[in-house]
């Protein structure tokens, strides 16, 4: 095994107010040197406090933090090596940029030639040289943004922390600072962590997402893994947008699996996944870019009735109703209107089964994971699109 | 093209010359209304008192006399040759400096202190400091006179246990300057503490953090983050100790020395008073007066010229 060295390593660790208010149950989790983290959930998960548990901003009520081999519970901010880009950005108002970027330092009586060094580098690798003389008032909302970025880069610290730095910004400036960031991660190499509730935003950052929801870790995966091989309802659910369909299943022994009152059968691979698990009583999940529709009725699959059609312009959203249950479809086009009756049969490769119970998955068929991770992760060709960009 | 019917042409002038008389015109008697009301009171409690000092440092008068007897500069060379001048102004700028240390420095370090170091009791220390200046000063004073009576005092018989006798500060040149600003800042420094802690409101807690993440040591968040982004309040709280202070230091000084030891505790506005209703010569009480405010106008000049350029407005 290789040693933690730059780590970051949660160990049962509890974040509680007034021991009333429980934020964080039981963390474990370990962020790798010089990896993307993305911290993702809803609002109120506790992933902007996990965040500022490792920036030393908030107390760590129970458990063990280590970074860089110590443990930092007691650790001031100051001490720990991080560095942090703020939501609202968090500049000096009454500072020039330059004065934002070199305040610190200047404190801290690094030398004046390499302050100066460290500033011009930093100034030019974000295309802020003709600002440095302004105020941030002076500023748009992504030159402030890039300021806070350059702010914490100039300090070369072993830990940078992104706390939803993109989100006052607006859709487009988003997509280019994205790409930016990863640039960067790759041209400074420091560990990044980055909270964030957009999920597109979490799939083109992360070398691995963590996902969190009520103060718990859901998932703890590379991207492609959240995606395709979620390890409960909820991952399953928050991400991809439209979210997954997820429908009531019986399994009634052997190959048979019941949606409401009609029946399929499961291939050889899955059955065995389900007899293995031997509850009866699951959830079947299906992506709506994976639930392909045919018309008219087919005694094998699940047969539905279209309820209506959403136009993305690029892509059609097919409302159906499945019984009780309301679907969605993506499709390229449509061919049935509403009222129609339609049919899909599951494709099997990108089914997932979940225990109704516990909500976590039931695993996935050994055929379906060899030479997955690699191939065709559309994200992965985003990110890499971004870096050389 | 637009077409409009006498009728409506009609109308708009008639508009028009509606909507003009609603914008004060120059030299008209509507805007001269708006502001009597204010002038007036201005007029008799600012204006007509200001002119009269001014009229009445010029002569000698002792308020009963039918006659004033005009008197040139006299007034304003007595004052010069007054063997006390020297004390009483020297007083003024040991007062203000005294009042600028306990009411304006003190307060803003406390409100950083309570807004961005200590996490616990803050509603606790915010009350418990805003107390007094809710008290009326002469309350307070009696408060003090108390405790600090040199025989019976408790703080006379906290110093006596360790062997120490207390001093009688009243007739003490210089120690009877620094109780009695003492005494005033007791009730002042509560609600400069208040105004100085909200200006520190304006400061985003975030802004600390990242400072705090840097290691910024305390005193450098201080002086180089907290004090420039909330100095349009602190110049307001600089301002007020100056002036409310030199006013309330009054109610001690008539309370407990009337300006003693031999004026080792007279600051200009209470030897205003003094001459003009102890001694009853009012044209040297105005002449006194009208320095003053040309102290009061030169301490603003400068507040303007050096101060005022450095400070941050948020908008």
């Amino acid at each position: 095994m290789i040693m933690a060295g730059k780590d970051i390593i949660f160990e049962n660790v509890k974040k509680s107010y007034d021991d009333k208010t429980t934020i964080i149950e039981n963390l474990n989790l370990t962020i790798k040197e010089g990896e993307r983290l993305v911290l993702l959930g809803p609002s109120g998960c506790g992933k902007s406090t996990t965040l500022r548990m490792i920036a030393g901003l908030e107390d760590i009520t129970d458990g063990k933090l280590i970074m860089d081999g110590k443990v930092v519970n007691d650790v001031p901010s100051g001490k720990r090596g991080v560095s942090m880009v703020f939501q609202n950005y968090a500049l000096y108002p009454h500072m020039t940029v330059e004065k934002n970027i070199t305040y610190a330092l200047s404190v801290h009586k690094v030398d004046k030639k390499d302050i100066k060094e460290r500033l011009e580098q930093v100034l030019k690798i974000l295309g802020l040289e003709e600002y440095a003389g302004r105020k941030p008032k002076e500023l748009s909302g992504g030159q402030r943004q890039r300021v806070a970025l350059a702010r914490a880069l100039v300090k070369r610290s072993d830990y940078l922390l992104l706390d939803e730095p993109l989100s006052n910004l607006d859709a487009k400036l988003r997509l280019q600072a994205r790409k930016e960031l990863v640039k960067i991660h790759e041209l400074y190499g420091q560990t990044f962590i980055y909270v964030t509730h957009d999920q597109v935003e979490a799939m083109t950052v992360a070398n691995r997402i963590a996902l969190m929801k009520d103060g718990v870790l859901q998932m703890l995966d590379t991207p492609y893994r959240v995606y395709h091989r979620p390890a409960n309802v909820f991952t399953a659910t928050f991400i991809g947008s439209p979210s997954m369909n997820i429908m009531e299943a019986e399994w009634a022994g052997g190959e048979r699996l019941l949606v409401g009152n009609q029946c399929i059968k499961l291939p050889q691979m899955w059955k065995e996944i389900v007899e293995k698990h031997g509850k009866t009583k699951l959830y079947l999940g299906i992506r709506p870019e994976n639930l392909k529709l045919c018309p008219g009725y087919n005694a094998d699959g699940l047969n539905a009735e279209v309820e209506y059609v959403e136009d993305y312009g690029n892509r059609y959203g097919i409302y159906i109703k499945l019984g009780e249950l309301e679907l969605i479809s993506m499709a390229d086009s449509v061919f049935a209107g509403r009222g129609e009756k339609v049919h899909f049969v599951p494709d099997y490769s990108h089914i997932h089964l979940f225990d109704r119970e516990s909500t976590d998955s039931l695993g996935y068929p050994a055929e379906l994971e060899e030479g997955k991770e690699e191939s065709n992760s559309f994200m992965q060709a985003i990110l890499n699109e971004g870096v050389k960009a | 093209m637009l077409c409009l019917t006498k009728k409506e042409e009609n109308l708009m002038t008639k508009n028009n010359s509606s909507a003009k008389r609603l914008i004060p015109q120059k030299g008209g008697i509507r805007p001269w209304l708006f502001i009597l009301p204010a002038a007036v009171v201005f007029a008799v409690f600012m204006f007509y008192p200001l002119i009269y000092t001014i009229y009445l440092s010029f002569f000698d008068w002792n308020m009963i006399k039918p006659v004033k007897e005009f008197v040139g500069l006299q007034n304003y060379l007595d004052i010069f040759t007054d063997p006390n001048i020297g004390k009483i102004f020297g007083n003024t700028l040991i007062y203000i400096v005294l009042l600028l240390i306990f009411d304006f420095i003190a307060p803003y370090i406390f409100s950083f202190i309570l807004s961005f170091v200590i996490k616990m009791g803050k509603n606790f220390y915010r009350s418990v400091i805003f107390l007094p200046s809710v008290v009326s000063l002469v309350v307070g004073t009696m408060l003090f006179v108390w405790i600090l009576n040199p025989i019976s005092g408790p703080a006379a018989k906290l110093m006596g246990l360790f062997g120490l006798t207390a001093p009688v500060w009243s007739t003490t040149q210089g120690l009877v300057i620094v109780v009695i600003s003492i005494m005033t800042s007791w009730k002042i420094f509560g609600y400069n503490f208040i105004v100085a802690l909200s200006g520190m409101g304006g400061v985003p807690l975030e802004v600390i953090e990242a400072a705090r993440m840097d290691d910024i040591p305390l005193h450098r968040i201080f002086l180089n983050i907290v004090v420039p982004m909330s100095s349009s309040t602190g110049i307001y709280v600089l301002i007020l100790s100056i002036v409310q202070g030199m006013q309330q230091v009054f109610t001690p000084i008539n309370m407990v020395t009337q300006g003693g030891p031999d004026y080792g505790s007279t600051n200009l506005i209470y030897n205003v008073y003094n001459e003009a209703f102890g001694f009853y010569k009012t044209g040297t009480a105005s002449a006194y007066a009208i320095l003053m405010l040309v102290l009061f106008g030169l301490l603003l000049f400068l507040e303007f010229k050096y101060v005022e350029k450095g400070v941050y407005y948020e908008n």
